[in-house]
């Protein structure tokens, strides 16, 4: 396995930009399956590296594993900000592939997880950009929809209204269900979705919002699959767990 | 340009290594266009950060398209020490081997060039002498000349890297050796490129280039003397003009075998 970290320039964002990646380049394959890890809320593209062993993780698997940074922007293309969302399902692959002709292109190549804010973002990314991943790993993911907002001029919500905008976004591309809604009319291949939550997560609420979203969809179009950790909350030892959990539904 | 800093696991040199990578950027414009790999090598002393910091590498590699890749030879000569880790096996065989199967070079020489300064300038030689078929381009920049014996006198460190001054002239880790082989196979004798400081005129010097030339030859070689504004800028100017020629030389399709045999500019 080599570890590389990049720092390139995107045209989308109009700035250079930080990733790090795992590539296992002594894996006799013409062709990398790539997996997309998406930080979490105070996190980097260092955040999986220093948590968690998903180098190891990605070696025993024979995994490409690409993490970026993507500031506080939740994975989004900002309502008053920048298009992060497109920076990451649409420019870095392209980029990427380019660099390094083994990754895989194909849809059920590339499958995207996330951990919290990362979890969220993936569910956005894997919705938003079927064409370009194949399944979702969703752990301790809440819809951003169901967060208590009020516009009083807090930090917090300055922070929210920059990403989401104000008011309700319930009926906008932000809220996982309405996504999850919307791409049901399209005619398009649909992601899986793996959902994991630790029993003693502090919002253990707002996934079961999300679980009861998609298992009251009828005939399971997503083949959605809920796990919940008896034993964990919102910690290290639970991504790690799920990721790994994530992998083995998936069949990686 | 993306910059990669790359770390991995040497099986040649049996320890984790840390690499530069410098790539352009892929987009639209530059689709198509030919790609071309460079290996630079640092002096004595110094490591995979040098040229980044003694030269402007990542504007002549975006100018003329180049991906650099630096890598540290740890005082090495980046050849199989005697007393020592293998970093001629490393830099000559697993490190292009890891540029294939990672950046999907192709295997073409034409499209790989090695290039040093001082110990840089002897490792890029010697590398590229043992494996023409990998490197087509060799940017030599005033390269460590050790036949002299002052040198040993005062580097002990050599000795660890090559054994005595006796045992170095007659192994295969001496320009001579190399060159000896090389003339065996001539048809796939790499273009290089050899720079002199035009202060530094010593017989040595000139010995070691008409040693060059003359096994070399029908194949073009260029000596240049270099006259940077300040000293420092050396390294730099060498490189410049080095990718420059390289890029010129290969995009104007020149007939390298009938191009004469030495030219001094």
């Amino acid at each position: 396995m080599s570890q590389m970290e990049l720092n390139l320039m995107s045209r989308v964002l109009g700035m250079r930009m930080d990733i790090n990646l795992i590539l296992p380049e002594r894996e006799k394959t013409d062709c990398w399956r790539v997996l997309w890890l998406m930080h979490g809320g105070h996190g980097d593209h260092h955040n999986w590296l220093r948590k968690t062993r998903i180098r190891q993780i990605a070696e025993e698997r024979g995994l490409a594993v690409v993490m970026p940074g993507v500031h506080a922007s939740c994975f989004v293309n900002m309502k008053n900000g920048l298009r992060y969302g497109d920076y990451v399902a649409l420019e870095l692959p392209a980029v990427l592939r380019s660099l390094f002709p083994k990754m895989g292109r194909e849809r059920i190549q590339n499958y995207i997880a996330g951990f919290s804010n990362g979890g969220y973002g993936s569910l956005y990314l894997g919705l938003s950009y079927p064409q370009v991943f194949g399944a979702i790993g969703a752990m301790a993911a809440g819809d951003q929809a169901d967060n208590l907002y009020e516009a009083d001029g807090s930090e917090q919500a300055e922070n929210r209204e920059l990403m989401f905008g104000k008011g309700d976004i319930s009926q906008t591309p932000y809220s996982i269900k309405y996504l999850g809604g919307e791409l049901l009319k399209q005619n398009v291949p649909l992601p899986y979705i793996f959902h994991a939550c630790g029993r003693f997560d502090p919002w253990l609420d707002k996934n079961l919002l999300v679980r009861n979203f998609f298992e009251k969809l009828e005939g399971n179009p997503y083949h959605y699959y809920f796990r919940m950790y008896s034993e964990h909350a919102h910690t290290a030892s639970c991504r790690m767990e799920a990721v790994q959990d994530f992998l083995e539904h998936i069949g990686w | 340009m993306i910059w990669m800093h790359v770390q991995m696991d040497s099986t040649a040199l049996n320890m984790p290594v840390t690499l530069e990578i410098l790539a352009p950027q892929p987009h639209g414009d530059n689709e198509g266009q030919k790609r071309r790999i460079l290996f630079l090598l640092h002096d004595y002393g110094e490591d995979h950060t040098w040229w980044m910091r003694s030269s402007m590498v990542e504007q002549y590699a975006s100018r003329n398209s180049f991906t650099v890749v630096l890598m540290s030879g740890d005082n090495s000569f980046f050849v199989n020490m005697k007393q020592g880790r293998r970093y001629g096996d490393f830099v000559g065989q697993e490190l292009p081997l890891y540029c294939r199967e990672v950046l999907g070079f192709p295997q073409s020489p034409d499209c790989w060039c090695i290039a040093g300064c001082g110990m840089g300038g002897y490792g890029a030689l010697i590398t590229a002498l043992r494996h023409p078929d990998i490197f087509g381009w060799i940017g030599c920049f005033s390269p460590t000349d050790l036949t002299e014996e002052f040198l040993w006198m005062r580097n002990r460190q050599l000795e660890l890297v090559f054994g005595s001054l006796e045992e170095y002239t007659v192994s295969q880790n001496s320009l001579l050796w190399a060159l000896k082989r090389l003339q065996t196979i001539q048809d796939e004798a790499p273009e290089l490129f050899y720079c002199i400081k035009e202060r530094d005129c010593r017989e040595q010097q000139r010995g070691l280039f008409e040693s060059l030339n003359d096994v070399l030859y029908p194949h073009s070689v260029r000596i240049r003397h270099v006259v940077p504004k300040e000293e420092w800028r050396y390294p730099d100017t060498c490189l410049e003009q080095f990718m420059n020629y390289v890029s010129e030389s290969s995009d104007s399709n020149n007939v390298k075998r009938e191009a004469p045999a030495k030219k001094e500019v």
